[in-house]
């Protein structure tokens, strides 16, 4: 059997979609495969509630890479990105922050808590902006091969010299992130509780900790390496739900010649002599390619795709231990008009917020209790819920007037310990209404519809083993050359011809395009072909 | 002869202050060492709490202290003898059994059989992956790595940096599948540290404790006479080389002229010259207290600000008419080393839960010693000194105060411990308890943190206790840190002392 591509790329996610792009842009012939009927992945919209378009998993934008945009003319094949102006974090005293794209609101709204606070938040933002800056490094570039130590010296030297070259401040800064809990972290600038656990969110999103578990801190740093078109932490919605960025990247693949199937799942690859010719997909069709490119699970890209019987015992050992575990939920809600929040009721805040950001559960020990439940194997009895209205943004994904709200829930352990989640699907989206129902005294009268997606379903429905949103824990000893195993160097597996590009390759999940972006740099690279991009 | 009247003044004679006097005084360098308690061994000493009854305050377990530094100071001559236990661990479970491991790999593994065939089959590859890698630590807890070190270190021990961030319990779910194995494991792990066996961070503090295992898990070494000696021998080392020492003698402030410390005031007002100072004291006291913040850098009094204390060991210690029976002990040498009470991650973590929010758990973690089950001379005939070290003791009560909840932290820890050692409350003669407050008080230790600075990697090697490139730990020249505040940290390894008594030796004579 002769080659029919030069490049395979199996699961139609972001980053399967970026990846088959750049590859096809520097002229290869390739194929995607997606199991699904729709291209995206965590990245999807579809019309779950008849009217009322969902963006069923993910739902901000902001990791995504400039060059992504640029490189791959996002723009000019529909992407979209709808700036939203303000995040209200809700406290479960009824209290309530207000932060907004006019400075001088934030100051105000701040300083209503302490003033001391207020202050601090503008040297904060600039010390993470700083820290933000210096890593974008990594975000840029491959990590070495740890395996190879010695071997991998340029990838070493680099690092290095970008290291040394670190303000010390920054690097120390650095550092705290890397280990530190984010209640701690943020201690060195806020006093107030509700300041704390409004920033604290951002280390917990996707990860099984609490703002008082170390680690938090470094997830905290992962949301900061966010730019919009240069516009450092800048979060949007994408026109369209999130599926508008996947639809955007696959016209992009495709215009550059390459093909997409979608219903068509893999089962196996075919290897021949240690080396990868082609996949195999469950109806048992062959089809052969030069290199074969996985954006799955490690559990699935090994163990499944490529058995163990053909990896080296030290791979399979780690791959068995990579923490895949989901932490969160997804509760998407149909609803007939605007909800009325509770803490807002009497305030002189024009009604600007609703095209923002709102988070319910804004206390470190709230935060702390909801993650107390997970750990020992229940979904929160109070949740922590961040959620936005995105049809406020793009009315267009609603029946005029109608609303959608995106709500992701913490904490939802993807093993219940007392029972299975196909039994508590329905409790766990009761659950989420009756908290919000604390915060918005209406939420019953105008919920018209709701969709519920626990870990399980992440699991069954895309495929990510486990449901961790990022494909694995953000965690030091899963991130950078360890990403996901210690034995490969960036996006090669032990097989010739087979790489990785999704998100459990560096530096990681979110909707940033970086790993597949990386990845079809370096498989251009081992074809002699590697000038595609500048870093 | 010199301006001043002595070369280094050591202030606190904790083992750390009595190593650097010792090991200066060696060198030849005129030494005083002040210590503001009267007696000296800082958070390593033993006191007589009721006639007759010879209690280890503070450090229970000596298995840390460097092997070199007993050689190089010749402490077997002056006095010290270690006892090592047969068993070093010993862990009743709820459903009556116990968990046994011995300082005998093969008996150990015979133990572990009862409960799980392959956590025994599995646990001689643990120890020894546990020895490898603390094989690995050692050459960095004997130098400070510098920031830029920390990158290169990353790189070049990738094995080291994944157990410094996988959380402790994962790791071991990794390797066993026995609460009881674990909960002795996790206990390690989580000692001294406000924080739980689901965290990351823990697996390091198992592999600091793990550190000196020769072959175990380490542990089970006790002083013959109580922990006192150990002070006791090294002060005796110091003298023999002519070092002066006063208890009593309370530092009230350190002296300075310009950005450099030239001595240090007593509380009682005398002023005493030197060269250079050694602070064993941790680095809140050193610089708040005895430098004075006005006398420093803004932004590192702010680095100090922010250091991480959070104390949450307390002990107490029990008078006993006689051995209680431990459930599932056949055995009295079973008792010999620490018995544990920690059946499994689960019950640690729910320990750690009620700690967060500021208050102590019914159901604490519990790491028991009877030191007179080895050292009968500690005891009146007949009866048993026990101590009791318990997890977790937050020194955040939010609101509420040590002085009101000492004694309700005594009655629940003898309820749990009644339930291991059914009947051990009626063989109660005294009992004393103490918490972080105490710990504070006593010997100066912010917030009762044992290790006199939470070891949090944060915390640690570049970043002990503040980051190295911006003062080298100390902004005022000629005053050193010497105790468990600096690198690598607390515990009785007498690494800090030793340290910097041989960096500060070898750079005079340089
Ligand atoms: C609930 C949720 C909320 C999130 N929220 C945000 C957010 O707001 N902002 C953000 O930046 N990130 C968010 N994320 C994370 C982000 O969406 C993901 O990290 C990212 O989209 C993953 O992209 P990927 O291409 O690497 O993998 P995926 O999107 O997981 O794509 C993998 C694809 O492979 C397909 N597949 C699986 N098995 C096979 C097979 N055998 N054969 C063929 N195809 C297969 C799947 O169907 C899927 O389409 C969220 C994730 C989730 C789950
Ligand atoms: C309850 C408890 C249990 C522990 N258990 C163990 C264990 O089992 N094994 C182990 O290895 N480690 C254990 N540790 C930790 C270990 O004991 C310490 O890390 C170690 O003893 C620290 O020694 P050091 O010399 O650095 O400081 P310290 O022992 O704290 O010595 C400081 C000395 O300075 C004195 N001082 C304070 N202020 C002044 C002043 N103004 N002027 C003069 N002197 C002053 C103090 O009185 C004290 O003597 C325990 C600690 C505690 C508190």
């Amino acid at each position: 059997m002769t080659k029919q591509y030069d490049a395979i790329i199996i699961g139609g996610g972001h980053n399967g979609l970026t990846c088959a792009a750049y590859l096809a842009r520097a002229g290869q012939r390739v194929l995607v495969l997606e199991k699904r009927y729709l291209v995206g992945g965590a990245t999807v919209t579809e019309e779950i509630v008849p009217g009322f378009q969902f963006t069923v998993f993910s739902y901000l934008v902001s990791l995504l890479r400039t060059e992504v945009i640029q490189e791959l003319e996002l723009v000019k094949h529909g992407l979209m990105l709808l700036p939203f102006e303000s995040t209200l974090d809700m406290a479960p005293n009824g209290d309530y922050l207000y932060r907004a794209a006019d400075h001088w609101a934030t100051y105000r709204n701040m300083a209503r808590h302490s003033r001391r606070d207020a202050e601090a938040y503008d040297e904060y933002k600039l010390r993470m902006r700083h820290v933000a800056h210096a890593v974008r490094y990594m975000m840029n570039h491959a990590p070495p091969n740890l395996n190879l130590a010695g071997a991998d010296a340029p990838a070493l030297a680099g690092l290095a010299r970008h290291l040394q070259h670190m303000d010390r401040d920054v690097l120390h800064t650095f550092v705290q992130l890397l280990t530190m809990s984010a209640a701690d972290f943020l201690d060195q600038w806020f006093e107030t509780d509700i300041v704390k656990a409004a920033l604290s969110t951002s280390g917990l999103i996707g990860s099984m900790v609490g703002p008082y578990s170390p680690g938090s801190a470094l997830v905290l740093l992962y949301h900061y390496l966010g730019e919009i078109d240069g516009v450092y932490r800048d979060w949007r919605f994408a026109k369209g739900g999130t599926g508008g960025v996947a639809r955007a990247l696959a016209r992009s693949a495709q215009s550059f010649g390459a093909e997409i199937r979608t219903n068509a799942p893999v089962a196996h690859l075919l290897i021949q002599n240690n080396a990868v010719r082609g996949v195999v997909l469950e109806d048992e069709e062959e089809i052969w390619a030069d290199a074969v490119i996985s954006s799955l699970t490690p559990q699935l890209t090994y163990l499944k795709l490529a058995g163990e019987q053909n990896l080296p015992a030290d791979l399979v050992r780690e791959v068995k231990s990579w923490n895949s575990m989901g932490s969160a939920g997804k509760v998407n809600l149909a609803l007939d008009r605007l909800p009325e929040f509770a803490c807002m009721k009497g305030t002189t805040h024009s009604q600007a917020y609703y095209a923002g950001a709102f988070s319910f559960g804004a206390s470190l020990d709230y935060l702390e209790r909801a993650y107390d439940d997970a750990k020992y194997g229940a979904y929160s009895a109070r949740p922590y819920i961040d959620a936005g209205i995105i049809s406020v943004a793009d009315p267009d994904i609603a029946p005029p007037g109608k609303h959608v709200m995106t709500c992701f829930v913490m904490y939802a352990p993807r093993y219940l310990k007392e029972s299975s989640w196909p039994e508590q699907r329905a409790a766990f989206g009761d659950t989420v209404i009756n908290t919000l129902a604390e915060y918005i005294p209406n939420i019953h009268d105008i919920l018209v519809g709701r969709q519920v997606n626990t870990p399980w379903d992440i699991e069954e429905r895309i495929g990510i083993t486990g449901g961790n949103i990022f494909h694995g824990e953000l965690r030091l000893d899963q991130m950078f050359g360890r990403r996901p195993t210690s034995r490969t160097g960036g996006y090669d597996t032990p097989l010739h011809n087979y790489y990785i590009c999704g998100s459990s390759a560096h530096p990681g999940g979110a909707i940033s395009g970086a790993p597949g972006r990386l990845a079809a740099m370096q498989i251009l690279n081992d074809v002699g072909q590697g000038t595609m991009g500048n870093s | 002869m010199s301006q001043y009247d002595y070369d280094a003044i050591i202030v606190g004679a904790g083992h750390n202050g009595l190593i650097v006097a010792a090991t200066l005084a060696k060198a030849g360098q005129s030494v005083l060492l002040l210590e503001k308690q009267a007696h000296i061994g800082g958070a390593a000493q033993t006191r007589e709490l009721f006639p007759g009854c010879h209690f280890n305050v503070g450090a229970q377990e000596a298995g840390l202290l460097r092997q070199e530094i007993v050689h190089a100071l010749g402490l077997t001559d002056h006095g010290l003898t270690f006892m090592e236990s047969p068993a070093t661990h010993f862990a009743p479970q709820p459903d009556g059994r116990a968990l046994t491991i011995w300082r005998d790999l093969a008996q150990s593994r015979a133990s572990i059989q009862q409960f799980s065939a392959a956590d025994a089959a599995r646990f001689a590859d643990f120890v020894a992956y546990l020895q490898q890698m603390s094989e690995r630590l050692e050459p960095i807890l004997r130098q400070r790595p510098s920031l830029d070190d920390m990158g290169r270190l990353f790189v070049e021990e990738p094995e080291l940096v994944r157990l410094a961030t996988i959380p402790l319990s994962e790791f071991l779910d990794n390797w066993f599948e026995g609460n009881a194995l674990k909960g002795i494991l996790g206990g390690l792990g989580v000692s001294g540290m406000m924080r739980g066996p689901y965290a990351q961070g823990g697996v390091f503090m198992l592999l600091y404790q793990a550190a000196q295992g020769n072959g175990g898990l380490g542990g089970g070494r006790f002083v013959q006479g109580g922990m006192g000696q150990l002070a006791q021998a090294l002060a005796t080392a110091a003298r023999a080389h002519g070092a002066e020492m006063r208890t009593n003698a309370a530092v009230a402030s350190i002296l300075l002229e310009e950005e450099r410390a030239i001595g240090v005031r007593l509380d009682n007002g005398q002023e005493v010259s030197a060269a250079a100072v050694f602070s064993s004291l941790d680095a809140r006291h050193t610089f708040f207290t005895l430098v004075g913040a006005p006398n420093l850098p803004p932004s590192f009094v702010r680095r100090v600000r922010s250091l991480k204390y959070r104390g949450c060991t307390a002990q107490v210690h029990l008078a006993l008419r006689g051995l209680p029976d431990f459930r599932g002990a056949t055995d009295k040498t079973q008792l010999s080393g620490h018995i544990v009470l920690a059946p499994g991650l689960a019950y640690l973590e729910r320990a750690y839960d009620a700690a967060k929010y500021g208050d102590f758990s019914p159901n604490p973690y519990l790491d028991i010693v009877i030191p007179s089950l080895l050292d009968p001379t500690l005891a009146p005939t007949g009866q048993q000194v026990m101590s009791i070290t318990m997890q977790y003791a937050p020194y955040d009560l939010r609101g509420k105060c040590w002085d009101d909840l000492a004694e309700p932290l005594g009655d629940a820890v003898l309820a749990a411990l009644e339930q291991i050692a059914p009947g051990v409350g009626a063989l109660v003669n005294q009992r004393r308890v103490m918490t972080p407050l105490d710990w504070e008080r006593e010997w100066g230790l912010t917030e009762g943190n044992i290790y006199q600075g939470e070891m949090s990697m944060e915390q640690m090697f570049a970043m002990r206790p503040t980051p190295s490139g911006e003062h080298e730990g100390s902004p005022i020249k000629k005053l050193f840190l010497c105790g468990a505040a600096a690198h690598p940290g607390g515990g009785l390894t007498g690494l800090p002392g030793w340290t910097t008594g041989q960096l500060f030796t070898q750079n005079e004579h340089a």
